[in-house]
């Protein structure tokens, strides 16, 4: 799915929020539940504590629909709710360990797997040490504005900084991976 | 720091699709959707609740605010202010005017001086009786100096 129909679908989920909040959050989990485990996992540095963090999400969207109604752009309100929960249920563990996702790294590649799969998956697997070894709050907002496809203005506001610090780590975190990709691109 | 500094091209080359390629999307617990939605469906009843018991608290509190302002008790109490012994026209006297005028004001033409003190007493209280007339005779017009 392309980010125009994600958001389109996203929008037409929310806008039924209210009307049939049962099917309507079903169909949100459908289309959001793996991007929002994915973010969260980079954070949270595991999938349980980040698909509790969703299911905390989805409670309160359940139990109090008019915040995410009313927001202006739902998909970076999503992001900086499972951010918070993440945050918060690390805080509860007091541990931060951010971005060392050990379910990520270990993507088992199994025999039966063809041989440029395979040639993929460790080319995916080279990309994200790379940007593993960024520093965090670099590695953070690569993460929101290639996978989770945010505009730099959202990624501020998700994050509750200026753009102008979003806008530095951001040629930090680039300068850094344009070098360390150049290999993997040749 | 300026604005060119914030004029950030969008990602596009070669590293661009290698990051998007690298986002993996991971497999989600098998019970985590029935999980989430079974806890979903009970915020959805104490949400509601919650939002009919705020309702209702501001109806409840509406009613007690109107009920205070109209009660029957309260609106003959408006009615019949009690006063401290002083009548309601020389709580207004001001010093200096003769008794029944009431702050200075001008008199409309035609109207005795003592017209205006029972019609002050009268717009303030409107149940209240009529005061007697005072003690003294109204005074005669004085001529106006050329």
């Amino acid at each position: 799915m392309d980010a125009t129909a994600f958001h389109q679908a996203l929008r037409n989920c929310i806008g039924q929020l209210t009307q049939q909040p049962h099917s309507a959050l079903a169909e949100l989990f459908d289309l959001t539940a793996q991007r929002l485990v994915r973010y969260a996992s980079t954070i949270a540095g595991n999938q349980p504590d980040a698909e509790d963090a969703l299911q905390a999400v989805f409670s309160l969207l359940a139990r109090d629909p008019r915040y995410i109604t009313a927001a202006l752009s739902p998909w970076p309100y999503l992001i900086r709710s499972i951010r918070n929960e993440t945050l918060r249920i690390l805080r509860k563990k007091s541990r931060s360990t951010l971005l060392r996702s050990k379910s990520s790294s270990q993507n088992s590649a199994g025999s039966h797997t063809p041989p440029e799969q395979l040639l993929t998956d460790e080319i995916g697997q080279q990309v994200r040490r790379i940007i593993q070894s960024l520093p965090p709050e670099q590695a953070e907002v690569v993460l929101l504005k290639h996978w989770e496809e945010l505009t730099f203005a959202e990624i501020a506001e998700s994050l509750n900084l200026s753009q102008n610090t979003v806008a530095s780590r951001y040629r930090y975190a680039i300068e850094k991976l344009q070098r360390s990709l150049e290999p993997l691109i040749r | 720091m300026n604005s060119d500094f914030l004029r950030i091209p969008e990602p596009s080359g070669p590293e661009t699709q290698l990051l998007r390629s690298a986002a993996p999307l991971p497999t989600l617990s098998p019970e985590l959707r029935q999980r989430v939605l079974t806890g979903c469906g009970r915020q959805i009843v104490v949400g509601k609740a919650i939002r009919a018991s705020q309702q209702l608290a501001a109806v409840a509190a509406s009613v007690a605010v109107l009920c205070w302002l109209f009660l029957p008790g309260r609106i003959e109490e408006r009615s019949h202010p009690e006063t401290s012994g002083a009548p309601a026209d020389t709580l207004l006297q001001a010093p200096g005017l003769p008794p029944g005028t009431s702050l200075g004001l001008p008199a409309p033409p035609g109207t005795s001086l003592g017209n205006i003190a029972a019609t002050d007493a009268a717009q303030s209280t409107p149940a209240a009786p009529p005061k007697p007339p005072t003690a003294q005779p109204p005074q005669p017009p004085v001529p106006l100096q050329p």
